[in-house]
């Protein structure tokens, strides 16, 4: 987990990785698309694949980067269990605040 | 009716990652505002909906002043207490409510910043809480503490089909 936040807080890997959204992308074509030297990218990409986000297909002789989409899962769950909390307090204090504006009217009635 | 129908629907709170050190919590109440406002910043009420069956609200002090002291204790399945406090830095009724907030375990120099709007629409209040922390591995540790309940509470439901299944 510590590894996807870490290669995710780079803006260039994370611009990197949206590219990647729409489908596989030889270095070449990564560092045009960005504006971005090789050697940069061929370093992002890297960090990238040593935190599992990136895997690297070849296709006639040429090397494509394609998004692994095991990591990202993993922090949409960390992500949606901390939501699922906040939820169920927030519900908690729905029902509650409804049940209190209800005796409420009773009283004024 | 309209009213009993809209708080029907199902809520869902969303969870935006703004920055490193922030993220913001929105979400959709069916009650007005000055409702909302009023019951999470009395004691009394804070009591009936911060805490729930896993984890246990113990004590709940609220000084509500500015520079005013609040301190939450939730006591975890586990009989431990796990103790909440902070600062009233803003209070503007019923619509912002600005606090710190620790986690005591943890100690001093983790403790995070929460601004609380509230802005109502048609006898709706929509919430929301933007947190920013001291650092984004504080963020990280805050976000995964509910993982951390979240599976306390699973375990708690595991359990409970668990006993009623041998009976």
């Amino acid at each position: 987990m510590l590894a996807t936040f870490t290669a995710l807080a780079e803006p260039n890997r994370l611009r990197i990785v949206e590219l990647l959204r729409s489908g596989a992308q030889p270095v070449g074509e990564i560092g045009e698309r960005l504006h971005l030297q090789q050697p940069q990218v061929s370093k992002h990409l890297r960090v990238l694949k040593d935190a599992g986000l990136v895997g690297v297909e070849v296709r006639a002789q040429h090397r494509f980067y394609e998004l692994r989409p095991e990591p990202l899962r993993e922090l949409e769950v960390w992500l949606e269990r901390f939501r699922e909390v906040w939820d169920a307090r927030l519900d908690r204090l729905e029902d509650y605040a409804v049940q209190l504006q209800k005796a409420r009217a009773r009283t004024k009635k | 009716m309209q009213v009993e129908m809209a708080t029907k629907e199902k809520n869902r709170a969303s969870i935006d990652i703004i920055a490193d050190t922030e993220i913001l919590i929105t979400r959709t109440i069916g009650a007005p505002r000055d409702i909302v406002f009023e019951i999470i910043t009395t004691p009394e009420h804070v009591e009936h909906w911060y805490g729930c069956a896993v984890m246990k609200m113990v004590h709940c002090e609220i000084d509500l002043r500015v520079g005013g002291k609040w301190r939450y204790v939730l006591r975890m399945p586990d009989q431990t207490e796990h103790g909440f406090s902070g600062e009233y830095r803003e209070i503007v009724p019923p619509e912002r409510l600005v606090s710190t907030e620790s986690y005591e375990p943890i100690g001093p120099g983790h403790e995070m910043l929460a601004t609380v709007t509230l802005e109502e629409r048609n006898g709706r209040t929509t919430f929301r809480n933007r947190l920013v922390y001291k650092s984004k591995a504080d963020r990280d540790g805050h976000i995964g503490s509910g993982m951390e309940a979240g599976m306390q509470e699973s375990f708690d439901r595991l359990e409970a089909l668990a006993t009623k299944r041998g009976r």
